[in-house]
């Protein structure tokens, strides 16, 4: 169930009307008191959108300056404006530091579109000397106009405000460099010491990449609000940050480019012929990089591999001549060795192989011999998925030998038996499964208050006084 | 129920933090820093009804009939180790449904401005560090489950069926004529419950909740949910007995005088379940788990309640430490009345430790006075307010399962007093003072057959968690103004970035302060460790439940008897039938029966006469009544004010009530305001006659859920009371565009570069 948030607007034409109070006329005083006197209110209500409380500070100095006397104290006004601007760009960067480490505030604002020399007086007014009150009312004033611009107008009208963040930059470059390191290291030990700094700098960068890209998907997925949960990785999806699962897929869609996990050599891709496991000296070269992003993302290696497989199960392989098997099946050895390494991991409680096993076996429809090259790998893969583990082995069998019986047959009552064994074989590879209870309701009970005492002043509404159910906060008529 | 991901992180940060890389190659992985365990966010989302979920997960044929799933529906198996998941919370007050939470870590490092200081008073903002410090056990080992149950129930052997006629011939102090189940319990047999039941002991004593229940005609009612920890009785001997144990059927009198306590169970219904059904957190938490009811239970005969034989990984067993048991058996024996005074860090198992405390004492004292000083978690009423409540039964359940109405209770109106210390401490001042006058030395009113004392009433006092910076300080000034008998101080876990506090606060301490520390004995507690249940349920959700609990329950079931000066006025029903929003309100005239309303709270200065009504619109409010004559109200400043408020007496800027001189009946909601009169429609479970005195509206921070906004009769969550969600005012689906949109959020665990 989506769970609805408390807004202190009925409707969002309030908030349009707060809107049309601050920037319809800049000189009106009158109207600027009257937005401050409501969204006062607001927030005495509930907790405010911090776009909002900013803009209420704001205003609340912007007025305060327009009718000051002369005589007055500049110096409060100055703190006013400081104190107003520092915790709008406070307020605004601190909730995209997603990343384990800190990132610089300019960055963050240069993503948000909020203009850099605002962050330098946020940190002037902070750590040097207090601007000038000509510079902070200039402050205050472009505030404003992003404000009104950045939060206003998109939140009145959705959708009408185009794109215009900077794009997100790409991994590869990143990559390539991670890879040249991990060569050096791999062909001659003793150079680690000498690489490693080089390397954790690479890690970082990656991981700095991670955190840019969630700050994207601040801004792309938008629109999916609360359920941006379209991919198709296995698991308990609702749990997981949406912004965290976008930017992980970016990465991991970067991983699986030609080049990175796979080699972008042919001749590379040479598989180890006892195992299925992915060609020996890509395994060395990208086991640091995957254990460092599942130490730091616990579902990294669940969200690359259930990204292999919808790699593998796409509908729409290739069939103009460019399909490659032997990078499907080198994709294949890497999602397998993303199982064997999560199942190592031995904290992890969440069947993975299981649950890929699931998702292979309904993307494929039906285990049978087939041509396309992406399903050549797909199968293999859920063989060697189910070698070693009964159940699935068991089930994996009857499904098999389903597809291959694939004939019309005439219908016999025995086919019922069957297929009743055929489920309980399924059946037994699965856990208990919970049958779900239905709601129960509770013993009767009397509806409406219990009292017969009767309170002067409070009298007890009813259907004969012409009240009806409306949501809280909706005024209903009585007689 | 927990999510898989959640388990997993836990478990992962687990793992990480007793780095365990035997398993991994070696790699020239560099190693994860030391703080990984806190940085991951902890997923606050958790499937808010489990019925709804597995047709999301995964399309799959379905078999008719039966219903199981087809091909296997792996369910994660999230809790196989579950004592090696570490709990990581964080409490900011977001309810569950606020997923991006970052996790909060206790703070190191955090040398550059733009990084708030961990400031004091955010008391549900960190980690505690005994969290990652104590949970060091070995890993990858996945324990056999404990049992928590050794009494298994054999017909006619130790467990018998009685129906109602000879149940009513035992003279229980129950007026539900229902049938029940007699268990034998020998020693040290334990009979584990979940659900609501009663309980009554006919023959020798057993332990419950860290107490030991003499044989008597009483009947204690228990709630047990799964979000809580689960009590057991355990068996203790057979040496005592009620009088009428002859009436009991043939069948048991062999055991009569035998070394075996016998056990009434009954089934207990109040509608509490209900509860689920509106804060669907919580939803189903009185059945059993898919854990357990995977694990075959034998049948005790009675509905709403299954026996757990063993632990299974989303419940914890009520365990009372060494250390308490040992501070509960020392407690002062005085025959006065001893004031005990618990502190500890949040999380630490105070308010559980005060509870068992209060249930230890009503086996020696008629009565127990309880004042509460935890604004965000209180055990009676919901959160905002110092309470204080004379208690006559034990209290066996959570404090949602309780909602009682105070003696005296002044509303503050905010989850902590970090607005308003000294509104707080004058608060606790006139609590204290009321103890001191009406309740510790009670007119002897003796009951016949209660050999308990009846002519003084000890008080236990329940404190805050936040025992840092300020939070610590006024701590220490409770203690000081409550000349405490015996202190119960649950150890802190080692904080680097606050080092302890001095001993002694102030540089010269005050008489009464070295007096009161002179006299007071002091017990050392160990905090009760983190589990599963924390990581399931935040204090958020506990604070929304309590709060929902007390909208729907029903106190008029409990008239106050003439004879009982102090009446312990608990729900004993819930109403949950209908949701509050199709719940008939009462509709006053605000102008009429008010004769003022206060904005508490930081900013509510600012709000103008003319939005008054706008900010009280689905407000809650406590209903305050204040003593004739010293409400002092400027008539004429008024009658502007309000003129201008069309109609409602406000001002601008009052201070509330004072303590001294008022008491906080209870809370009420505003559910609407009318926008061209003073008419105000108000839903309160208060009986009507606390609401006559009621004139003085009080509104804190505190916020309706918006659990309480919704309406659980549509399955879907699409309507309320019929209108469709697009168009609910105040509530908002999905996340809104623009810059800012969100709440202002703090981090404080960003690690800086060069802490990899």
């Amino acid at each position: 169930m989506q769970l609805p948030r408390r807004v202190p607007w009925a409707a969002i034409s309030e908030l349009e009307q707060i809107c049309s109070w601050i920037y319809t006329d800049e000189n009106d005083l009158d109207s600027k008191r009257l937005a401050i006197n409501r969204l006062s209110a607001w927030r005495a209500i509930t907790y405010l959108p911090h776009a909002l409380e900013s803009a209420l500070s704001l205003l609340v100095v912007i007025v305060q300056d327009s009718t000051q006397a002369a005589s007055s104290s500049h110096l409060s006004l100055r703190q006013s404006y400081s104190t107003a601007i520092i915790r709008l760009v406070n307020g605004l960067v601190d909730p995209l530091q997603l990343g384990a480490y800190a990132r610089s505030i300019a960055s963050i604002a240069h993503q948000l579109g909020l203009p850099p020399w605002l962050v330098e007086l946020r940190h002037a007014a902070t750590h040097e000397d207090m601007p000038s009150i000509e510079l902070l009312r200039e402050a205050a004033r472009e505030s404003m106009v992003w404000l009104l611009h950045n939060y206003f107008l998109p939140t009145i009208n959705p959708s009408t405000v185009p794109e215009t963040r900077a794009p997100l930059r790409s991994l590869e470059p990143v990559l390539k460099q991670y890879k040249t390191l991990l060569k050096i290291t791999t062909r001659d030990a003793s150079l680690k010491t000498q690489y490693k700094p080089a390397i954790l700098s690479v890690m970082k960068d990656v991981e700095r990449w991670i955190a840019e890209a969630r700050v994207a998907a601040n801004m792309t997925t938008r629109q999916l609000g609360w359920e941006a949960n379209t991919s198709e990785i296995p698991g308990d999806s609702e749990a997981m940050d949406p912004k965290e699962r976008w930017a992980l897929e970016r990465l991991c869609d970067a991983l699986l480019e030609k080049g990175a996990l796979v080699p972008l050599s042919r001749k590379k891709r040479e598989f180890p012929a006892d195992n299925f496991s992915p060609p020996t000296f890509s395994v060395l070269l990208w086991t640091p990089l995957l254990h460092h992003l599942q130490d730091l993302h616990s579902d990294f290696l669940a969200i690359l591999s259930g990204r292999i497989m919808s790699v593998l199960a796409a509908e729409n392989a290739p069939t103009d001549g460019t399909s490659d098997p032997s990078y499907d099946s080198c994709l294949a050895r890497w999602a397998l060795w993303c199982i064997r390494a999560w199942e190592e991991d031995e904290s992890q409680m969440f069947d993975l192989r299981k649950e890929l096993t699931v998702t292979l076996l309904q993307s494929l429809g039906h285990v049978g011999p087939t041509s396309r090259g992406s399903r050549k790998a797909a199968t293999a893969l859920l063989e060697s998925l189910c070698a070693g583990n009964p159940q699935l082995e068991a089930a994996l069998a009857t499904l098999k030998t389903l597809s291959n019986a694939g004939s019309l047959t005439e219908w016999n009552p025995e086919d019922m038996i069957i297929m009743d064994q055929r489920l309980n074989t399924l059946l037994s590879s699965s856990a208990t499964s919970r049958s779900s209870k239905p709601w129960t309701d509770s013993p009767a009970e009397p509806i409406g208050a219990p009292t017969s005492e009767t309170l002067p002043g409070w009298r007890l509404l009813g259907e004969s006084s012409g009240w009806r159910p409306c949501p809280i906060g909706v005024h209903c008529a009585t007689i | 129920m927990l999510s898989a991901i959640a388990a997993r992180k836990a478990a992962q940060a687990a793992r990480q933090d007793v780095t365990n890389h035997a398993l991994r190659p070696p790699t020239p992985t560099p190693p994860p820093p030391e703080t990984t365990a806190a940085i991951k966010p902890t997923p606050k989302r958790k499937s808010s009804s489990q019925s709804t979920k597995p047709a999301k997960r995964k399309k799959e044929k379905r078999t008719p009939g039966k219903a199981p799933r087809y091909f296997t529906e792996p369910e994660p198996d999230t809790f196989q180790e579950q004592d090696d998941v570490i709990v990581i919370e964080s409490d900011e007050e977001v309810l569950s449904e606020d997923v991006e939470t970052p996790e909060p870590t206790a703070g190191r490092g955090r040398w550059s401005p733009s990084v708030p200081l961990n400031d004091s008073s955010d008391e549900e903002d960190d980690v505690p560090f005994s969290v990652l410090a104590s949970t060091k056990s070995p890993l990858g080992k996945v324990e056999s489950p404990d049992v928590l149950s050794t009494f298994l129930p054999v017909p006619s052997q130790n467990t018998f069926i009685l129906n109602p006629e000879a149940v009513a011939a035992l003279h229980i102090d129950d007026d539900t004529r229902s049938k029940a189940t007699i268990v034998a319990l020998k020693p040290e047999e334990t009979l584990c419950l979940l659900g609501t039941y009663t309980f009554s002991v006919l023959q020798g004593s057993i332990t419950h909740s860290g107490v030991t229940i003499p044989s008597s005609p009483r009947s204690h009612r228990v709630f047990a949910p799964r979000s809580s920890p689960l009590p057991v009785l355990e068996g203790v001997d057979g040496v005592s007995a009620i009088s009428n144990i002859r009436q009991l059927p043939e069948a048991l009198h062999s055991l009569i005088g035998s070394p075996i306590a016998l056990v009434l169970l009954q089934e207990l219904r109040t509608g509490v379940e209900g509860l689920g059904r509106i804060c669907r957190t919580f939803d189903g938490v009185f059945e059993p788990s898919r854990w357990q009811s995977s694990v075959a239970s034998p049948d005790l005969q009675l509905s709403g309640v299954q026996m757990v034989t063993s632990q299974t990984r989303d419940i914890r067993p009520f365990d009372v430490p060494v250390s308490w048991a040992r501070a509960l058996s020392s407690v002062s024996t005085a025959e006065a009345a001893t004031v005990h005074f618990v502190k500890g860090p949040k999380k630490s198992g105070k308010s559980t430790f005060a509870r068992t405390l209060v249930n230890s004492l009503l086996t020696r004292y008629q009565k127990v006075a309880y004042l509460e000083c935890d604004l965000g978690q209180s055990e009676f009423t919901p959160g905002g307010m110092v309470a204080l409540n004379v208690i006559s039964n034990p209290l066996f359940g959570p404090p949602f399962a309780h909602p009682t109405l105070p003696h005296r209770a002044h509303y503050i109106g905010a989850t902590t007093p970090r607005s308003s210390p000294s509104h707080y401490l004058a608060a606790i001042q006139s609590a204290l003072e009321t103890y001191r006058l009406d309740i510790q030395t009670p007119a002897i009113s003796p009951q016949d057959d209660d050999e308990r004392i009846s002519d003084a009433i000890p008080l236990v006092i329940n404190t805050m968690g936040w025992y840092k910076g300020l939070g610590a300080d006024l701590t220490l000034k409770i203690q000081d103004m409550a000349c405490p008998t015996d202190i119960y101080e649950i150890e802190a876990p080692f904080d680097p970035a606050w080092p302890a506090a001095p001993t002694t606060p102030f540089p010269t301490p005050p008489a009464a302060y070295l007096a009161s520390e002179s006299q007071a004995r002091t017990h050392t507690l160990q905090p009760i460790q983190p589990s599963v249940l924390s990581t399931n349920y935040s204090a958020a959700d506990h604070r929304a439940l309590a709060l929902m609990s007390y909208f729907y329950a029903d106190f008029s079931t409990s008239p106050p008897s003439p004879v009982d000066e102090l009446p312990q006025l608990t729900a004993t029903t819930w109403r949950t039938s209908l949701p509050l929003v199709a719940q008939p309100p009462y509709e006053v005239d605000a102008s009429r029966m008010f004769d003022n309303v206060v904005l508490t709270g930081a900013g509510t200065e600012d709000v103008v006469p003319t939005e008054v009504g706008r900010v009280l619109n689905g407000a809650i409010v406590g209903l305050v009544a204040c003593e004739p004559g010293t409400l002092d109200l400027d008539m004429d400043a008024t009658e502007t004010a309000s003129a201008s408020a069309g109609g409602i007496p406000y001002m601008q800027g009052a201070a509330p009530p004072s303590p001294a001189t008022s008491t906080c009946h209870g809370l009420a909601l505003l559910r609407s305001v009318s926008p061209t009169s003073a008419q105000v429609h108000v839903l309160t479970p208060l009986p009507p006659r606390l609401l006559a005195t009621a004139r003085v509206l009080v509104k804190g921070e505190l916020e309706l859920p918006v659990w309480g906004m919704l309406d659980f009769r549509s399955e879907s969550g699409e309507e309320v009371a019929g209108v469709e969600r697009g168009r609910v005012p105040y509530l908002q689906w999905g996340k809104g565009e623009g810059v800012g949109g969100e709440r202002r959020r703090v981090r404080r665990n960003l690690m800086r570069k060069g802490q990899m």
